[in-house]
């Protein structure tokens, strides 16, 4: 199974990037029928990324960034490169999609991904907004396309669903 | 002639409580294995009857959902009845519904959040290694990593998209405000509603839950019923209420954890015809789940009034009179508190009926009055747990938490009722007229009997009361020197490991006791002494 998580906070501009892609390629995975690739849309619920990564042998994570890179910028990034340890603070409402991968990796072990692919696209704006800005949509069209093709080639030659 | 010597007492200081909302410390003395004396502790004081004093009257609907993050609908849901009884407001039909739909949802998701992400992680303590259904325990339960850990986590958190709907956020929403509600809901959001409610059916209530549909488990009316039902079907004896009753009965919860045999509830969710023009005195005859005071012993059930109410300060940390009506309370936090079980040891007050002495609150409060042959005929009753309660001779660890997950029924079909009921055309709010006056308004948390009491003066808050359903529950001794309800609910506890007491943890759980609203910021002289964990 390859999952295909949407992240982000669609109230607020450019940070509804992951909730867009997931809802575009929903309608792709739909349209092509296909069962071994699942889209969800997670919000800003890092323990739901932990849990629908679950069981999947691949996991592509969509998010928005500020890197100080300009806005549109794209980023694929393998998900070693990005998981974190989780560290206690006073409650559990900042577990991210970041600390999902290092936390799933070490709970579930071999039924987690260990193939993560992070797709992220620069802001220009996350203050309160319904839209995205022009850059951040324009680049949305390449992630969609790009995610697209990992459809496409998944499974791998060789991998299980 | 020997004398015997009296068996040695060992005193254990469990502090925290782990996996109930908020901080509890408890104090057993064990002999022979078993608890022979108990003290409950509420251990933060957050004051926010001292934060209210001297606010706009309206301050109480933003402040007090903060009392608690998880049950924030319940807060608002007492402070605007509250500001609507004070002001004599006229509350349309749609808002008194968006009103119970919001407490709905909120209770739906703590059913599924206090199960499995409080609960059952009890089962897969190594307390049970040898008992047949402890593999199949850890496979559901075990935290993070359980099937049915990871099903419950996840799904409760859909029923407050419902209350996002109406309330814009869970939790923390105003949305409930003296005169109505302020949302209008539209058709598509209805529909979304609706599709929520049917995703939680579908993939909890009946396929993990029950086992079975709603109809069919709505045919159980006694516990016989109940056994039979269990017999009946593979399907229903592996569901995780089969489970959890059978595991339950195989770790004995149903030997201990009885308490004091005496309930409380408010009653709640105002019939939207009923409750149009709200007064303190008509709130009894306008509830479609009905008030109730039930004393098991004397098996006498009565309305619950407020009047009746009274909060004892003796062995609490206030400088007070000893016993009043939350009216007149005047709420001043002792400054030097030392733990002094025999003086005061506690943050939370003990909560009285002025006829009936201490009593519980709770969903098993809330299921034996709805079992009762008081109230008006129209109002919901439901005889299971009450019959449950008779044949198996009273209260347990094992029946409280059964009547916690059994409400998941009839607040489902009211969910579906309101979402049904709801003339989107009609208007969600009148606005009203401010004045001085006294307030009142109750619901039941899902934890149990939740009032706020609200004094106004020359524009402004003169005393804010709130007495949440850990109040009546882990309140110290009182005057008498009687034990509170979970401190009688200790004794008796089989302790089978003194390093690992599981078994106070089951029945602090079975209350679902909520510290964080229970006391009303967090005083830095004693943060030290949570985290602690020692024998003396």
């Amino acid at each position: 199974m390859l999952t295909i998580i949407g992240c982000g906070n669609p109230t607020r501009s450019d940070d509804g990037l992951g909730p867009l892609v997931a809802r575009r390629l929903h309608a792709h995975v739909s349209a092509l029928g296909r069962t071994d690739v699942r889209v969800l849309d997670a919000g800003t619920d890092g323990i739901a990324v932990m849990f629908a990564a679950r069981g999947c042998d691949a996991l592509v994570i969509v998010d928005a960034s500020s890197t100080g890179s300009e806005p549109g910028a794209v980023f694929e990034v393998p998900g070693e490169a990005l998981a974190r340890d989780y560290e206690l603070s006073l409650n559990f409402h900042d577990f991210r999609w970041d600390h999902a991968i290092a936390a799933g990796q070490r709970l579930f072990a071999d039924a987690f991904p260990s193939a993560v692919t992070v797709l992220l696209v620069e802001t220009e704006s996350t203050s309160f907004g319904l839209e995205l800005s022009a850059p951040v949509a324009a680049a949305a069209e390449r992630v969609v396309a790009r995610i697209e093709q990992l459809i496409a080639a998944y499974p791998a030659a060789g991998a299980a669903a | 002639m020997a004398i015997a010597p009296a068996p040695p007492t060992q005193t254990l200081d469990i502090s925290p409580v782990g996996r109930v909302e908020g901080d509890l410390d408890v104090r057993v003395d064990i002999a022979n294995g078993v608890v022979v004396n108990a003290w409950t502790q509420a251990e933060l004081f957050r004051g926010f009857e001292v934060i209210l004093r001297g606010k706009d009257p309206q301050a109480g609907l933003v402040v007090t959902p903060r009392a608690c993050g998880i049950c924030g609908a319940s807060h608002l849901t007492c402070a605007a009845w509250a500001l609507d009884t004070a002001w004599g407001t006229t509350v349309p039909r749609n808002a008194i519904m968006a009103r119970n739909l919001g407490q709905i949802v909120e209770s739906l998701q703590s059913l599924p959040r206090h199960h499995y992400g409080l609960f059952m992680i009890d089962a897969t303590n190594k307390n049970y290694a040898k008992s047949p259904f402890y593999e199949e325990a850890v496979r559901r339960y075990a935290p993070f990593t359980g099937t049915h850990y990871e099903v419950g986590i996840s799904m409760s958190g859909r029923p407050v998209e419902i209350y996002a709907l109406l309330g814009g956020q869970w939790p923390h929403s105003s949305f409930m405000v003296p005169g109505g509600v302020m949302c209008a809901p539209t058709l598509s959001d209805m529909t979304r509603a609706t599709a929520i409610l049917d995703y939680f059916r579908k993939n909890w209530v009946e396929s993990m839950w029950l086992g079975c549909t709603l109809e069919r488990f709505e045919q159980v009316k006694t516990y016989d019923d109940f056994m039979a039902w269990l017999d009946e079907k593979p399907e229903h004896r592996d569901s995780d209420l089969g489970f959890y009753w059978r595991m339950g009965l195989d770790m004995k919860l149903d030997t201990y954890g009885k308490g004091i045999g005496k309930y409380i509830t408010w009653g709640y969710l105002p019939h939207e015809d009923k409750y149009q023009h709200p007064t303190i005195d008509g709130r009894n005859a306008a509830l479609i789940m009905k008030s109730g005071v039930f004393d098991g012993p004397a098996d006498r059930f009565k309305l619950m009034e407020q009047g009746f109410t009274r909060e004892d300060m003796k062995h609490a940390w206030y400088d007070e009179d000893a016993i009043v009506h939350p009216f007149d309370r005047t709420t001043v936090p002792r400054q030097k508190n030392d733990i002094a079980f025999d003086k005061k040891y506690s943050w939370s007050t003990s909560v009285l009926h002025e006829q009936n002495g201490r009593l519980e609150a709770g969903p098993l409060a809330r299921q034996l009055v709805a079992g009762g042959p008081h109230g008006l005929p129209w109002q919901w009753n439901d005889p299971l747990v009450l019959d449950m309660y008779r044949k198996l001779g009273g209260a347990s660890v094992l029946l409280r938490h059964f009547a916690r997950m059994h409400e998941v029924i009839k607040l489902y079909r009211e969910a579906e009722r309101n979402v049904r009921e709801f003339k989107l055309n009609e208007p969600w709010y009148i606005k009203p007229v401010e004045k001085d006056g006294m307030g009142w308004g109750a619901t039941e948390a899902i934890r149990g009997a939740l009032a706020h009491w609200v004094e106004i003066k020359d524009g402004k808050i003169k005393n804010y009361q709130i007495i949440a359903p850990t109040t009546w529950n882990v309140g110290p001794r009182s005057s008498t020197e009687d034990r509170g309800p979970m401190e009688e609910a200790l004794i008796g506890t089989p302790i089978a490991n003194l390093r690992d007491p599981v078994e106070v943890g089951h029945v602090a759980r079975s209350y679902d006791s909520c510290l964080v609203c229970t006391v009303h910021a967090h005083d830095a002289k004693t943060g030290a002494e949570l985290a602690r964990f020692r024998t003396a």
